[in-house]
């Protein structure tokens, strides 16, 4: 209920401020042409003011909307960049069994989104929690790849060890399998900006 | 006409509820040929370095005489190795546990022992699976009873899902008529194969014991291994595996009993000699023997009624046993097909200085399960 409410609140405020405007701008000009009525002024007044008041509210919450759509544009570029890394070519199947530096993934946008404060507390609360699972993945995965790479560049790595580091990686129950698929779901859940 | 009801079907009424120590026991093999294999042994050629006349692994344990030295040398509070086998084996079983814990496992005990570790493993399986069938096999019908003591009456497992089988399972035939039995018993379900208390190092060949074991796993089927370790492999460390051995006067009644039961050799402890040597580079090997040091030739009368000339200088290897390196394991494993599941060691921890000897609990399984070894890369990318 809360979580709709805030999704909503900012087109409530706005059709109320602009239909304010409106009828004290009509009651502005019935006054004009029929100026006998003295009740006319305070009513077009009172609604000005009530009118600029609620207008406050419509700046502060289209400015909230900027700033969130903003951050979930941000994070969702971050999500896609991060399924073009891991879709990179060292990441392969068919890549052969040697040595190499692994691209790390990225979460300076979602680091960034979830200390903002752009994020409702109650709208995108379910967002949030993904987000912070997602940063711990990223973090782990990117820490197995650490250690991956110090393995197989210390001496005495034999090319049957770093057969096993890239069948590990490949194995249906790997943590390099679940980041693709939590990836792939958090894409899914992502709110159009 | 109604068909005869057979007389196994009727067996588990009629056991029910009864408090005598019945012990059902399916024997697999005629007694009379296992004591003409005893008696053959102890004809063998004349050796100073007990590889002549020897008393097998599973003879160690046949008969009363030497189950009840078994069950006395358990007991001693100066076994320290026994009672440190036990704690770690509980902590390593619980490393272990979670590979079987969704199999749904029957129970197989190669060389049941103390029916201790067994009982562990019980209460474990059968929480998962409450109809699971426990097989204790033994060469000794004593041992069994024995074993099951523990494991089955002391840890209320029930009677009417036990099924001893008395056998020698270092036969290749026996083992294999073993498992076809077992599967016509559980059809595909999985079966977990223990050879605990270091077994597999009492035999002197125990790569083709670990073979024939291996060869009746289907691939729903695992093993779980433990053996003694060492993380030194020289002279003294030799040594030291032989003298622990030493230590104990009720180990020593224990190892002396077989001869004492089926021979008419006057035994004594003096005589006997605890030899630790390096196997293959990779394993310690500790022989345990009596030999003939007096000045005299001594005559053994054998349970046939015949006798044997013992030279002076002459040996009975009564006991053999190993401590493992990794290489040796890993050699074994590989030589067998096996896969470890999961592997566990650790050191004794009852002397004050820093002690090689250790035990290794290993759940295995057939190269046909298709688990792979687990490497570092896996854990690695462990989920």
């Amino acid at each position: 209920m809360r979580a709709r409410w805030a999704k909503h609140r900012r087109t409530v405020v706005t059709a109320l401020s602009y239909g304010m405007l409106g009828l004290a701008f009509t009651l502005g000009v019935i006054w004009f042409f029929w100026p006998e009525n003295s009740r006319w002024e305070p009513a077009v007044n009172s609604l000005t003011l009530v009118a600029g008041l609620t207008g406050i509210f419509v700046e502060r919450l289209t400015a909230e909307a900027e700033r969130r759509t903003e951050v979930l544009r941000a994070v969702g570029d971050e999500l896609r960049e991060n399924t073009r890394l891991l879709n990179d070519e060292r990441f392969s199947p068919q890549a052969p069994s040697t040595r190499q530096i692994y691209p790390r993934l990225v979460v300076s946008a979602v680091d960034l989104a979830l200390v903002s404060g752009a994020l409702g507390l109650h709208r995108d609360a379910e967002l949030v929690g993904q987000l912070h699972r997602w940063r711990d993945t990223v973090n782990l995965f990117n820490r197995r790849l650490d250690l991956t790479e110090i393995s197989t560049f210390s001496e005495t790595a034999s090319e049957a060890e770093l057969a096993a580091f890239h069948r590990a990686l490949h194995r249906p129950d790997s943590f390099f399998t679940s980041t693709c698929e939590q990836l792939k779901t958090l894409l899914a859940r992502m709110p159009t900006p | 006409m109604t068909e005869p009801v057979h007389v196994v079907r009727r067996l588990e009424k009629a056991l029910a509820d009864d408090d005598f120590a019945w012990t059902f026991v399916l024997v697999g093999e005629d007694q009379t040929d296992k004591l003409a294999t005893l008696t053959g042994d102890l004809r063998g050629p004349v050796s100073e370095t007990g590889d002549g006349k020897e008393i097998t692994s599973g003879f160690a344990y046949w008969g009363i005489g030497p189950t009840i030295a078994w069950a006395n040398a358990t007991n001693d509070p100066f076994y320290l190795v026994m009672k440190a086998g036990t704690e770690s084996f509980q902590r390593h079983w619980r490393k272990v546990k979670p590979h079987v814990d969704k199999g749904g496992f029957h129970f197989v005990s190669l060389g049941i022992g103390t029916g201790v570790k067994d009982r562990t493993i019980l209460e474990d399986l059968r929480r998962r699976n409450p109809d699971m069938f426990y097989i204790p096999v033994d060469m000794s019908s004593e041992m069994l009873r024995l074993g099951a003591q523990e494991s089955v009456r002391s840890g209320h497992f029930p009677i009417t899902q036990v099924l001893p089988v008395q056998i020698d399972f270092s036969i290749r035939d026996n083992m294999s008529e073993l498992a076809q039995m077992l599967g016509r018993l559980i059809g595909d379900e999985p079966l977990l194969y223990s050879l605990t208390g270091n077994t597999l190092a009492n035999f002197d060949d125990d790569e083709d014991l670990l073979q024939l074991i291996t060869d009746v796993l289907r691939p729903q089927d695992r093993l779980l291994l433990e053996v003694a370790s060492t993380t030194r492999l020289d002279e003294e460390a030799a040594f030291a595996a032989a003298d622990e051995y030493h230590q104990t006067r009720a180990f020593t009644e224990f190892v002396t009993s077989a001869l004492r039961y089926n021979t008419d050799l006057k035994v004594d402890n003096e005589r006997i000699k605890f030899v630790g040597e390096i196997e293959d580079e990779d394993a310690l090997l500790v022989k345990v023997l009596w030999q003939n040091d007096t000045r005299e030739v001594i005559r053994m009368g054998l349970p046939d009624h015949t006798e044997v000339v013992l030279p002076i200088g002459d040996t009975i290897r009564l006991y053999t046993t190993r401590k493992y390196s990794t290489a040796r394991l890993k050699r074994l494993t590989t030589a067998c097909k096996l896969t470890p599941v999961e592997a566990m060691q650790s050191q004794f921890r009852y002397q004050r200085r820093p002690n090689p000897f250790g035990l290794e609990l290993l759940l295995l399984a057939p190269a046909s399960s298709g688990e792979r070894d687990r490497t570092l890369a896996d854990d690695i990318w462990a989920r």
